[in-house]
């Protein structure tokens, strides 16, 4: 499975990346990735939520792919979905 | 005067005084004509209360008779940490300086922006009417941005060890309020081209502020927008270079600067809006370019082209060949066609290839 995750625009519009593949992954990594891509439906998000947002907000692009699928989901900051929320955070801190 | 309100009207608190009887003309009247007593009240009863947050529009135009034209009326909230806006009032129009920096820079940066665009262009705050500006510091945890949201501003204190808090820069905030602004003039839409000239207006106003508050010619400006943002850990100058795009930062955490200088380098991939904040290094530059040959202060003559442009010439949509022909037109009205002025202006696009 790899993950790849962007975090771009905000005001100073440097792109913050990070990119974990499985096969490099700890277990507990990729036990908590599968947990969180699970329950947040990741795979039946829309390609688009929300437009750009507020000027200055961040823009998240996250891209999986696993044995069975791939799909990419870009956001920003305010269009998020609850769901998805735990898996941005997660994301967020392994930038 | 007092005598022929209704006494529902002197009930205090359990009451919600904008569904006071005196109806809103009434209200307004006392405003403007009222005795200094009366005037208060109707203007406290109004206006501080926190519930009237959701109720801003309402008597959003009561409020701006009560204070000069071009008077500032500026707020500002602190989050403490949380996301939650706008947070609690820490400090008001005439309130004297705080213990907290984050505050105490929103304010002064609030006011010099609005000073600018009231002083040089006659602007009366964001939406030209005498709108109160908010401003929300200390929002979210080490959050590493500034933002507006459609109403206010709101500004993150960074999260220390790449970045500082995002009230240290006076241009940040001219920029942040400057996108106000542009929400009420040409509203460009934030994507793409149209994006990209909004995020430039911004840095423009933003850098003019700095400008005007430091006293400085163009060839004394650093040009420089977000100087102070990195902390001693970061290689950089600041955040994006006007003068010279591409050239603010490399360092080995952050990248390198990504703006372009030149229409044939646009950046057309679809981070950060279709690269909002990265094709506007080369408005920026057209800015710059025309600033330097008018010469004067950069407000004076190039900053009152833009400022047109961006009240009078501009649809949501422009491109930066629109937003070019704009700032020529602009050039043509205020100093004359053929004009030095507009020369510059015709110049300055050429060199960074939308003319």
């Amino acid at each position: 499975m790899k993950v790849l995750f962007e975090q771009s625009g905000g005001f100073t519009g440097i792109s913050r990346h990070v990119s974990i593949d499985s096969d490099s992954s700890s277990r507990d990594v990729n036990e908590k990735l599968r947990q969180l891509i699970e329950s947040s439906r990741f795979f039946d998000m829309p390609d688009r939520i929300g437009t750009s947002g507020h000027p200055d907000g961040f823009q998240y692009d996250i891209f999986i792919e696993d044995e069975k699928r791939a799909h990419r989901v870009i956001m920003n900051e305010t269009s998020i979905p609850g769901e998805l929320k735990p898996l941005v955070k997660y994301l967020l801190e392994k930038i | 005067m007092a005598k022929n309100i209704s006494p529902v009207c002197r009930l205090p608190r359990s009451f919600h005084p904008i569904q006071c009887i005196i109806p809103p003309y009434m209200a307004e009247s006392i405003i403007k004509k009222g005795d200094d007593e009366l005037k208060t009240w109707a203007i406290s009863t109004l206006m501080i209360s926190e519930e009237f947050r959701g109720r801003r529009k309402a008597i959003g135009n009561l409020a701006a008779l009560a204070v000069p034209a071009g008077g500032k009326r500026r707020t500002v909230y602190d989050a403490r940490n949380s996301e939650d806006l706008p947070g609690v009032i820490v400090r008001r129009e005439g309130d004297t300086r705080t213990g907290d920096d984050a505050v105490n820079e929103a304010y002064d940066g609030a006011g010099s922006t609005h000073d600018l665009y009231y002083e040089i262009y006659n602007r009366n705050s964001i939406d030209n009417r005498g709108m109160g500006i908010d401003s929300t510091v200390h929002f979210g945890e080490k959050y590493d941005n500034a933002f507006w949201n459609g109403t206010q501003m709101v500004y993150g204190d960074g999260d220390g060890r790449l970045f500082n808090r995002f009230t240290i820069a006076v241009d940040v905030i001219g920029h942040e309020l400057t996108h106000g602004v542009t929400q009420y003039e040409a509203n460009l839409v934030y994507q793409g081209e149209p994006g990209a000239l909004n995020e430039s207006f911004s840095d423009v106003f933003g850098i003019l502020t700095k400008q005007r508050f430091l006293n400085q010619h163009p060839d004394e400006s650093d040009w420089i927008i977000g100087e102070g943002l990195f902390t001693k850990n970061v290689k950089g100058l600041g955040i994006r270079s006007m003068k010279d795009p591409g050239s603010a930062y490399d360092d080995p955490v952050l990248g390198k600067d990504p703006q372009p200088d030149h229409y044939g380098n646009l950046y057309k991939g679809s981070a950060d809006s279709g690269g909002v904040h990265i094709n506007s290094g080369i408005p920026n530059k057209a800015f710059y370019l025309a600033a330097m040959e008018i010469g004067g202060y950069a407000w004076d003559k190039a900053g009152r082209i833009w400022y047109h442009t961006l009240v009078d010439h501009l649809g949501s949509r422009a491109d930066f060949k629109r937003a070019a022909q704009a700032t020529v037109q602009a050039a043509g009205e205020l100093y004359g066609e053929k004009s030095n002025e507009q020369k510059a202006v015709k110049s300055a696009w050429a060199q960074v290839g939308v003319m």
